[in-house]
């Protein structure tokens, strides 16, 4: 019997789900993808609760494995549109160009940001403690550097103030990205779970998400992105 | 008979106004001539002690000026570990009056310091003039470039607009360097640098050097804010290690704090806009018999804190202090939720419940 794989988490986890539809991984270990079954507003999405993928999960043996992609949406809400106070911040990987108008927030502040966020969040460490097997934990995608791309999308929206001109520049977004992955990264390794980077090739020297790895709207990306971290996954086995 | 102690009041005899006293009754501020008011911008600067000035000041509801606000984004506790709001702006505690003068020289663009930059053995980078403002230090020479350039010039917005400047003497001690004689608040190496013996030195300020700083200092303030007050006080924490060769600590801290309480006695008698006020009495005077203290007998207790707000409160404010309590937890949670995190926040739920309908 092959390594038994379950992959359990947000939207994130919709382009792994439409990858495996899409091709033929049948000679391969299985791979289920379930996703947080939440009630808001009378409505219900998902179809798996967390009580009962714990309980599903902590029945795998030790050499299976279970993926997460829970916590990692912060820097969209944070930082897809400009704050009315305008920040830039510069990471490592990347410096930023001066900007009289924005404040230079320190990388390390907006990491803790999300530290301090994330760290409220019980329930990496309560999975953790369910499963026995090996736990890994999904980076989000990276984001998408064309603006006028992700307005285009999200123009749809009744009332939107989404706009080339609202959002923030493509730079900042990706540092405030950055800050959280390597935020939730060190957390991962704190709660003894192994944090998984987006796939190099779905990434441009500059660090934004590809192009042909677009979905259609300003955060997620597609089946092909999905595609490539099956096959990341699948290389941990 | 007669002489001029008959004329003299209660506070000048010792037997009156300490010995008999209860310890909280003791009050050695003499002629305060200067009134803080709700509206008076007051922003404070120097060593450890400044700290709770700077957090009742807060708490009591006068207009403690920060000039160097933390972005909203940032949670309360976020800012406190990143020193936002501990003092008017991100300079973290000035220990002597060489870093408050250089401190200003280099807002003003007076002053270029030849050290720049120091590496610390974790890999991030280290402003040599505020080592330890925020944990884990900056990504690169870059971003602590740019955050260093941004935070002077609040640094001069502070001292362009601020009504009163409250300042805690701490030191005389300092690390110098010898090309240009930049004074750092920690010895290099200690956080990041390294320590070149043929770079940088120790150096003891003498009361002379104290006084020009503070003179120097107050003839550039007034400059550029010609209505400009300051109050100066001394902190009463002793020093936590001496580099005075052959010299006790406790010798040391006696030493640096009789200078700095020398210095700040002249300049305030010279100044007429200097007001001296007296916590660093209220704090080591014998007359509490060392209860003001903690354990470590060097760290101030929240009683003598108070002991001193009281009187500061009482002397140098307007404050009825009948209808006010001091509160020393001054910490407001901040409302983060900008239009924009809302905007955001309502466009990933929809995307996020798109993608769900769609499976």
């Amino acid at each position: 019997m092959g390594t038994k794989i379950l992959i359990f988490g947000d939207s994130h986890t919709k382009s792994l789900k439409l990858a495996l539809e899409d091709d033929n991984y049948c000679d391969e270990s299985p791979i289920e993808i379930r996703w947080i079954k939440v009630e808001k507003k009378g409505k219900t999405t998902g179809n798996l609760s967390l009580e009962d993928f714990q309980k599903k999960a902590s029945q795998l043996n030790s050499n299976d494995m279970v993926v997460i992609s829970i916590l990692g949406t912060g820097h969209n809400i944070l930082g897809l549109v400009r704050h009315s106070m305008p920040y830039t911040l510069f990471s490592r990987q990347s410096q930023i160009l001066p900007d009289n108008e924005a404040l230079v927030l320190p990388y390390a502040a907006m990491k803790q940001i999300f530290k301090e966020q994330m760290k409220k969040n019980k329930t990496i460490s309560s999975i953790r403690k369910a499963v026995k097997c090996r736990l890994y934990h999904l980076a989000t995608p990276p984001p998408k550097e064309c603006n006028g791309f992700i307005a285009d999308q999200t123009s749809k929206y009744r009332n939107n103030i989404v706009t080339e001109q609202t959002l923030n520049a493509p730079l900042t977004r990706l540092n405030i990205w950055r800050a959280e992955m390597e935020a939730l990264e060190e957390l991962c390794e704190e709660w003894g779970v192994t944090f998984v980077n987006p796939p190099t090739e779905t990434i441009t020297d500059k660090g934004f998400l590809r192009q042909e790895f677009y979905n259609k709207d300003a955060t997620h990306a597609n089946h092909l992105y999905g595609h490539r971290v099956i096959s990341k996954i699948r290389g941990l086995r | 008979m007669s002489h001029p102690y008959k004329k003299l009041p209660p506070k000048a005899f010792w037997r009156k106004s300490i010995s008999s006293l209860q310890t909280e009754q003791v009050d050695p501020v003499g002629c305060f001539g200067l009134q803080i008011e709700k509206e008076t911008k007051v922003a404070t600067a120097g060593s450890c002690f400044a700290q709770h000035i700077a957090r009742h000041l807060q708490s009591s509801g006068f207009n403690y000026y920060v000039a160097e606000e933390a972005h909203p984004l940032l949670p309360a506790a976020v800012q406190k570990e990143f020193n936002y709001g501990t003092f008017s702006a991100r300079y973290g505690n000035l220990y002597t009056s060489r870093q408050l003068l250089q401190l200003f020289k280099r807002a003003f663009s007076m002053f270029k310091p030849c050290e720049q930059v120091w590496l610390h053995s974790d890999g991030s980078f280290r402003d040599p003039f505020r080592p330890n403002i925020q944990p884990g230090g900056f990504i690169s020479e870059e971003e602590l470039y740019f955050e260093q350039q941004q935070h002077l010039r609040f640094v001069k917005e502070m001292f362009m607009n601020l009504d009163v400047f409250v300042f805690t003497l701490g030191l005389t001690e300092c690390w110098k360097d010898k090309r240009d004689g930049a004074v750092f608040p920690l010895c290099p190496g200690v956080e990041g640098g390294e320590f070149d013996e043929a770079k940088f030195e120790f150096y003891n300020q003498t009361v002379t050097d104290v006084i020009d700083d503070l003179n120097e200092f107050n003839i550039l303030l007034l400059d550029v804010n010609p209505n400009a007050k300051i109050i100066l006080t001394v902190s009463p924490v002793p020093l936590m290690a001496t580099a005075e060769q052959e010299t006790h600590v406790l010798c040391a801290t006696t030493y640096s704090k009789s200078v700095l309480r020398v210095a700040a006695d002249t300049v305030s008698k010279k100044n007429s806009n200097i007001h001296y006020f007296p916590s660093y009495e209220i704090i080591t005077g014998n007359y509490n018999r060392g209860s003001y203290y903690a354990d470590d007998l060097r760290n101030v207790v929240e009683e003598g804190v108070s002991h001193v707000m009281r009187l500061f409160l009482k002397h140098a404010t307007t404050l009825d202090l009948n209808h006010h309590e001091i509160c020393s937890k001054g910490e407001v949670e901040i409302d983060i939720e900008d239009g924009a995190i809302k905007a955001a926040r309502e466009l990933v739920e929809v995307e996020c419940d798109e993608e769900l309908l769609d499976r």
